[in-house]
């Protein structure tokens, strides 16, 4: 079913401290632009699982716009850097809102 | 983007309805090689070599047998190993390593990948230096593309060692 926001669930922690495992991100299809630094879900271009991923450039070419995706936390990051950038069509969603789990403070 | 408790309840509430979107974690390092994978594919094939070359026991001398059935089981262990091991290094290339531009320019490759995990698998099933010959032919082609998408020119050349077969080399 087609919706105008998408909440997904998020595994893992390549957007550290932006977002971490088990917070949710909301995202929407309603947007007027992409630009470095907003945060994309989307397929992965090798075998079609949802990311979530930082937009770290726009790289436009006769194909047209693709963007090339970074985890914040780039020594845990499987990324545009492994496989390449990314097509507008494989767009889900820019982030508007991480409603994050309630954790422990450290002691 | 504060925390909302309130908001995360609620959509917590909902949570069977949700995809999950990866952060994956890995090490994306940047060292990729595949000069594990063929030393690995030609250790299958000079450990098929040195299980055809192991004295045979004659049966009235059980001292024989024992060494027979261990040195059998040792060359057996290595080549279950390398064979995994090369499977592996190739699975990892593919897999972190290459892009879909890369299959683009070099249409065989996803086939050759597949190969080469049908002939490992066979190399662990059976003691076939056919099998193992062709592991090692499919991951020389797989050598001489990752080379020649990192833009290195490479040479083929026996290796200077047994088995004494031919391995793709880079020319750095």
């Amino acid at each position: 079913m087609w919706t105008p926001v998408k909440v997904v669930k998020i595994s893992g922690n390549s957007m550290a401290p932006y977002a971490k495992d088990g917070d949710y991100a909301v995202s929407t299809k309603f947007f007027f632009s992409i630009a470095p630094g907003d945060v994309l879900v989307f397929r992965s271009p090798v075998d079609g699982t949802i990311l979530i991923k930082r937009v770290r450039n726009l790289e436009t070419s006769g194909e047209g716009t693709k963007f090339f995706m970074e985890g914040d936390n780039r020594m845990r990051s499987t990324d545009s850097n492994t496989f390449g950038t990314i097509a507008k069509k494989s767009i889900i969603g820019k982030v508007i809102f991480i409603a994050r789990q309630k954790r422990a403070e450290p002691a | 983007m504060k925390e909302n408790n309130t908001l995360t309840r609620l959509l917590g509430a909902m949570e069977d309805k949700y995809e999950t979107a990866y952060a994956h974690c890995d090490y994306p390092c940047g060292i990729y090689d595949p000069h594990l994978a063929q030393l690995s594919a030609l250790t299958v094939v000079r450990m098929v070599d040195l299980m055809n070359a192991i004295p045979k026991p004659k049966p009235e001398n059980p001292s024989e047998l024992l060494d027979y059935v261990h040195d059998m089981a040792r060359a057996v262990e290595v080549k279950e190993k390398h064979a995994e091991l090369c499977k592996h290094e190739v699975r990892v290339i593919w897999g972190d390593f290459i892009k879909p531009e890369h299959v683009k320019a070099h249409p065989d490759l996803h086939e050759i990948v597949f190969n080469i995990m049908k002939f490992g698998g066979k190399s662990k099933q059976e003691p076939d230096r056919d099998a193992a010959m062709k592991l090692l032919n499919e991951v020389n082609k797989f050598s001489e593309i990752f080379w020649e998408i990192k833009g290195v020119k490479t040479k083929r050349a026996k290796s200077p060692y047994d088995p004494h077969e031919e391995v793709v080399y880079p020319q750095l």
